[in-house]
């Protein structure tokens, strides 16, 4: 049986990593309105995903406004790719 | 790590199409292009009448207004290279961050900011300049036919517009090929007889702008149907909560 990654496997960190995966950098109100969370909720998910080393902050002001973009980092990369592998596994493992 | 398997299927239900569909909203983002074809048509259409009002006050002796219409040309000039070399950049990416404003900034080229869109190297820009000049000019001097003028920039322009879209442009939109193609198309036609000719002025500046508008406006509304598609499959399956940030 293969093993997942705690830190990837959950709905909201997943569907955060694959938007992640698609785009080179994404800040804080195109991940809130896509994926329909509040920014309470977005912080906690990408405090954890930043502390696992999967996505790199980036702080930036445009003017007086504070901007927060991501990008996902190539351990992030590669663990997403990882984990795509175990669940295809699993899948196989299972028919 | 930890075992599970009961709900691994669960986890790739449309999860696995999100990439595709982040990439082709933030590739399709042309608004901006929108924009600065509509500026450009505004400040082309500026310096026509100027032109045309300079070289008709002139012609019928109203020295005044000649005298004055040319200055306002030559200010107009001015802040067209102004906008074009200097403040055009800043001032683009503050409409562009306006435009999106409601649904943030996602970027697979670099990201918003100084080099957001990098330059054309100065060699491939000056051979342009120097193939507009050369051909508007040997034009303007009867050595070119002037319904043949189109067809003869699309020499320069289609090449130019495709590496604008493959090079500069980088992570661009594939609708903004569309612009080349359709100008090729266009000169084809010219040049096969087809009566699509609108003056030598018009023949030139209705496939710049027009076409440009088309590939663009034609990305901006895939950027709405990949952003919809993306907004479903990315919709997370947690109850939203107030909660501070």
């Amino acid at each position: 049986m293969a093993e997942l990654d705690p830190h990837i496997h959950q709905p909201t960190r997943l569907r955060i990593l694959m938007l992640l995966s698609g785009v080179d950098l994404a800040d804080f109100t195109f991940l809130v309105n896509t994926l329909g969370l509040t920014k309470g909720n977005l912080s906690s998910h990408m405090s954890r995903l930043e502390e696992a080393g999967y996505v790199e902050v980036t702080k930036s002001f445009d003017g007086k406004i504070p901007n927060t973009a991501y990008s996902l980092t190539r351990n992030g990369r590669s663990s997403l790719e990882k984990y795509w592998r175990a669940i295809d596994d699993i899948r196989h493992g299972a028919e | 790590m930890k075992r599970t398997d009961d709900s691994a299927g669960e986890a790739d239900d449309g999860v696995r199409e999100i990439p595709t569909w982040a990439r082709r909203y933030a590739q399709n983002l042309t608004l901006p292009v929108v924009v600065s074809l509509v500026i450009f048509a505004v400040a082309s259409c500026m310096f026509g009448g100027l032109s045309y009002l300079t070289a008709w006050a002139y012609v019928n002796d109203k020295r005044v207004l000649a005298g004055a219409s040319m200055l306002v040309l030559c200010a107009f000039a001015v802040s067209w290279v102004w906008f074009s070399f200097v403040g055009g950049t800043r001032i683009m990416r503050q409409i562009t961050k306006q435009l999106y404003r409601g649904e943030g900034s996602a970027s697979v080229g670099p990201p918003l900011g100084p080099g957001a869109m990098s330059h054309p190297p100065t060699l491939i820009g000056f051979v342009f300049m120097f193939c507009v000049l050369a051909s508007v000019g040997l034009g303007l001097l009867g050595f070119l036919p002037t319904r043949y003028m189109q067809p003869i920039s699309a020499v320069y322009v289609v090449p130019f517009l495709c590496y604008i879209g493959l090079k500069v442009c980088r992570g661009g939109s594939p609708f903004m090929f569309l612009w080349p193609a359709l100008y090729a198309i266009h000169a084809v036609l010219l040049v096969t007889g087809v009566p699509i000719g609108m003056g030598p002025m018009l023949d030139m500046f209705v496939p710049t702008v027009g076409y440009g508008l088309i590939a663009a406006l034609a990305g901006h509304i895939y950027s709405r149907v990949a952003l919809r598609r993306l907004r479903r499959l990315a919709a997370s399956p947690e109850v939203p909560q107030e909660t501070a940030e």
